[in-house]
């Protein structure tokens, strides 16, 4: 490996080495003699020879910068292409050059370029991505709900979202930068616009058009520490007017810091690794294979269809933080000029160890995933249709039985867009139906979450009012109604938006808007009993979904203002406030205790051991509430033509209301408590104990007539001591970047990237986690050996910040890494 | 790590050089001047001028005021009109629609239906609201996207050189 990157870095020495100006020469004379003809003579020229000379002398570099940092065009803020400076949302789009220049090795990664993302690494190449935050709500609870259920993630418009659980699986996307054209994010609840789980914004990942200027094979390898490999290459060909193909693969590996995987307390452990007390920590897989908790085995295998689960099972390659493979098919087809269809077709292999979204003793999981999907777009005239499907087989938790599901979704919809002028209307419908399995995955009914087919479907229609009543202002008005199969209900949302444009270089806009989540398969189905067989009580849990569950809501304002006081600046302003409700989770809404040992209270006269025997967890709405106030700035600064400068920065604060302080266990404890109070139980459990002694006592039945525990009360009450107003710190109240383009000759580039966040607090399930803030410096040199090749060297976190950014994950050194990007 | 952080901040703070003065405006006012001569507007819509209009890009309109100057669209004159606002449009045989002003594409096409104007923006991806011809940059070289059916839409005729040296979009 280190072989590779001394290599590389030789090679780019070499061509940094060569004399640039020798090329330039020749061009160069030919230049000045166009620049220095008359306004008559150039005006004498026909078409062919003035496109001739324009080749020759170029677009300015800075006009170009101009055109490519400043200028760009957005399509997700409004459903048609626009110019971003006029786009009435909070809006970024990232082009496939900046993120090639970034040295970003994930698209994750290259979100980090982008205002109000907040981006944590959890392991090598594995990242958590919140638009603005609202992160880890509900708090207290398991992993899973730190996934971003919040944001939708799309490919083309198609919605590559989890619904099993919700929240993205980001290496599960089949595409990668040789894709990609660019990436739009647009700020703020949009589901009026693109459905539900759009709450705090979406991410739109656009593939790139093929045209005739489409190099024929493109792509880029790089390979550096940690046995990271990552690749791509793209084959495109613009075959008649008619017809245009492409081809696509990518492949990705990378290693964790370290092969061993941490267990940590869940409250009340005992560890122990061949007969000694150990304390949490991390192990190997052999060590967590011996190790006990109390007098149980931590990890104990069990057979499922003749296969053992067990811990190799859960992590097969616990040293692997990931593996992926993707491959597209695209294939456009223009049979008039007011018709195009557009196909594209994939597969993704998928492996990644992160963080884990069940409850076993280490906050690791290793998700495997297998999945298919085709998606055609077709459009005539102002009619838009889209169909899609995406199946396969995602397990959440390898090696946990229950977590493995083959999922089938299919999305379908229409939108016509009615220009009249100063009003454009875009009415459109929409279909979408998400199938989840995992029957075929288990040994027997009720070993599942699901334990059977079960399936969401929405039924939607939409409508989008753009009016310009004069050249300045705007108002738009976007309203969705979605019909649920489960809950049995319909949810609207919408966004009213009014821009006013005070001159061409100043804009200011007031956003109001609403979304919703979707529901998702656990939380409305799950039908799962989890017989405990590693931790000494209670004896089983109960997880059941509700159908009729209300679902999470956004609703923000939202100020902006957009400026360029000139032609190489553009600033970006928005601040904004947002209240969340509607908020869930599997919740434990009832616990009975057991007195577990009446044998030995009976004949040994032990005192009773009273412990939770079965806690049963639904899916339960709460009444907390988030209420977030923000803001971020972002200024896009082409200093001049060697130099351009980004940063943005965003500041924000998440208050709760009915925040209720306590954890899954302590809930449990005070259902216990609670049942302990019900005296009309405990004194009946008392009786019982009492004639089960008489009986004992004049013979009437054994010792084995005894049983092994004995009911002794329940409760399903919950506290009521919430609190208003809590700070909420799973965001860092901070966040932000800050990076420098440098090109000193035209064929090098020095791209130095910054990014940081102040300290969070994680509260979880088992424990509260305080988290550093964090300050990440990233530099990518490239160097352009000619038109089709470019060499570069890229560190990542170089110096080398190991601090964890996410709860119990990894603690990741710097990186470097060498390779080159091609395209013929 | 820090002298490094130091030196590659040294050198892009060193890196303000000059830059020479882009040629784009005028590159694209001869484009739309060679456009006059490979678009033929019907009997009825000719005058003894060609009149252009520019909405939303001064830099463009005072380029092509010299063209106007030593120049005849065949043996028209030309004339330069500024607008402000896509009400202020009228008579016209070309629009020019500058990039600041790309958001009322729509309006402007709609306005124009059916009339004989070539109506040219100067963002890519406009034809499909309603630009007949935009311009666009690819790999640095200026270029045009180019929509036929618009075109025709508007009753012009438009060289088969014009189509052919543009990108061709639907």
């Amino acid at each position: 490996m280190l072989r590779i990157k001394y290599i590389t870095v030789l090679l780019v020495s070499l061509f940094l080495g060569i004399n640039t100006m020798a090329q330039e020469g020749e061009k160069s004379l030919t230049k000045e003699k166009i620049l220095s003809m008359t306004t008559e003579e150039l005006s004498a020229l026909d078409l062919d020879d003035l496109m001739a000379a324009i080749d020759i002398v170029g677009v300015s570099s800075l006009e170009e910068l101009y055109e490519l940092l400043l200028n760009k065009d957005v399509t997700s803020a409004s459903k048609s292409e626009e110019s971003l400076f006029d786009s009435p949302l909070s809006t970024t789009v990232l082009s496939h050059e900046q993120i090639i220049a970034s040295g970003a090795t994930s698209i994750e990664e290259a979100l980090r370029l982008v205002p109000g993302v907040i981006v944590r690494e959890k392991t090598n190449g594995n990242y958590d991505v919140h638009i603005r935050g609202n992160d880890n709500l509900p708090a207290k609870n398991m992993l899973l709900y730190s996934e971003n259920m919040n944001t939708l993630v799309m490919i083309n418009g198609r919605p590559v979202f989890n619904y099993s659980h919700g929240g993205t699986l980001w290496e599960t996307l089949p595409v990668s930068f040789e894709d990609i054209d660019r990436i739009e994010v647009v700020r703020g609840p949009a589901s009026a616009l693109y459905g539900p789980n759009a709450l705090s914004g979406v991410i739109n990942i656009i593939t790139q058009n093929i045209t005739k200027e489409s190099p024929l094979v493109s792509g880029n390898v790089q390979a550096g520490t940690l046995n990271t490999y990552l690749g791509d290459v793209a084959f495109r060909k613009k075959i008649s007017d008619k017809f245009n193909i492409g081809l696509t693969g990518n492949f990705e590996t990378r290693d964790r810091e370290r092969e061993e995987l941490l267990i940590y307390d869940r409250g009340g452990a005992q560890y122990s690794l061949d007969g000694n007390p150990v304390d949490p920590g991390y192990f190997t897989r052999d060590e967590i294979n011996r190790m006990q908790n109390g007098t149980l085995p931590l990890w104990p295998p069990y057979d499922v269809k003749g296969e053992t689960y067990d811990i190799y099972k859960s992590f097969p390659d616990p040293d692997q933080a990931k593996e992926r493979m993707g491959v597209n098919a695209y294939l456009d087809f223009m049979p008039n000029e007011n018709t195009t269809i557009n196909l594209m077709a994939g597969h993704q292999q998928s492996q990644a160890v992160t963080s884990s979204m069940g409850d076993v003793p280490t906050p690791y999981t290793t998700k495997v995933a297998a999945t298919s999907y085709v998606d055609l777009r077709a459009n005539y005239k102002g009619l838009s249709l889209q169909a899609n499907y995406n199946g396969g087989t995602i397990d959440y938790m390898a090696g946990n039985e229950g977590f493995e599901l083959d999922n089938e979704q299919f999305n379908i919809q229409a939108e016509y867009d009615w220009n009249l002028g100063k009003v454009s209307i875009r009415p459109g419908v929409s279909y979408q139906s998400m199938s989840y399995d995992d029957s075929k995955h288990i040994a027997k009914v009720g070993n599942g979450y699901l334990n059977e087919e079960q399936t969401i479907n929405i039924f939607a229609g939409s409508a989008r009012f753009d009016y310009r009543p004069t050249d300045k202002l705007r108002l738009v008005a976007a309203l969705r109604a979605e019909q649920y199969n489960n809950p049995d209900d319909i949810y609207a949302s919408w966004q009213f938006v009014g821009s006013y444009k005070l001159n061409d270089n100043n804009i200011i806009r007031a956003v109001y808007s609403r979304a919703n989540q979707s529901s998702f398969l656990v939380n409305t189905y799950s039908n799962y009993t989890w017989n405990i067989v590693n931790m000494p009580y209670p004896r089983v849990m109960q997880f059941d979904g509700n159908k009729s569950h209300d679902l999470k809501t956004m609703d923000m304002i939202e100020l902006g203002y957009r400026t360029r006081p000139t032609k190489n600046l553009l600033i970006d302003f928005e601040a904004f406030y947002n209240v969340s409700e509607g908020f869930g989770a599997l919740m434990p809404v009832y616990t009975n205790l057991a007195i577990k040992n009446p044998l030995a209270i009976l004949t040994q006269g032990a005192q009773p051991l009273v412990l939770p025997d079965s806690v049963n967890i639904q899916y339960t709405n709460l009444d907390l509430k988030s209420k977030q106030l923000g803001a971020s700035i972002n200024i896009d600064w082409v200093i001049n033509a060697k130099l351009v400068a980004n940063a943005h920065f965003t500041v924000q604060q998440t208050k709760l209301d009915n925040y209720m302080p306590y954890n899954r266990n302590e809930l449990i404890g005070f259902l216990a408590a609670g049942a302990s109070a019900n005296t009309e139980q405990t004194d009946a459990a008392t009786l019982k104990l009492q004639q089960l002694g008489y009986g004992l006592a004049t013979g009437a039945i054994t010792p084995a007539d005894v049983p092994s525990q004995i009911f002794y009360a329940e409760s399903s009450t919950w506290p009521t001591d919430t609190k208003d107003d809590y700070e909420h710190k799973s965001t860092p109240s901070y966040f932000g970047g800050f990076s420098l383009t440098y090109r000193p000759i035209k064929k090098l580039e020095i791209f130095p990237q910054a990014y940081f966040y102040g300290e969070q607090t994680y509260e979880g399930q088992y424990s509260t986690e305080n988290i550093a803030g964090k300050f990440l410096l990233n530099t990518k040199v490239s160097y352009k050996a000619n038109d089709n090749l470019t060499f570069f060297v890229n560190g990542r976190n170089i110096l080398n910040m190991k601090d964890r950014e996410f709860a119990y994950m990894d603690e990741i050194p710097g990186m470097v890494l060498g390779g080159l990007n091609f395209k013929f | 790590m820090k002298k490094t952080i130091l030196l590659l901040c040294v050198l892009c703070l060193g890196a303000m050089m000059s830059e020479m003065k882009g040629q784009t405006a005028t590159f694209k006012a001869l484009f739309l001047y060679n456009f006059t001569k490979n678009i033929e507007w019907p009997a009825s819509a000719v005058g003894s001028e060609l009149v252009i209009t520019v909405l939303g890009d001064d830099e463009i309109s005072a380029e092509l005021e010299k063209i106007a100057k030593v120049k005849k669209a065949g043996n028209k004159s030309i004339k330069v009109v500024t607008a402000r606002s896509v009400k202020d449009i009228a008579d016209t045989h070309m629009v020019f629609l500058g990039s600041a002003k790309s958001s009322l594409m729509n309006t402007l096409s709609h306005e124009n239906e059916g009339k004989p104007v070539l109506l040219v923006a100067d963002k890519g991806g406009l034809c499909k609201q309603g630009a007949g011809i935009s311009f666009l940059t690819v790999g640095g070289k200026l270029r045009y996207e180019i929509c036929p059916s618009i075109i025709e839409s508007h009753n012009l005729k438009v060289t088969q050189k014009v189509l052919s040296l543009g990108m061709q979009v639907q």
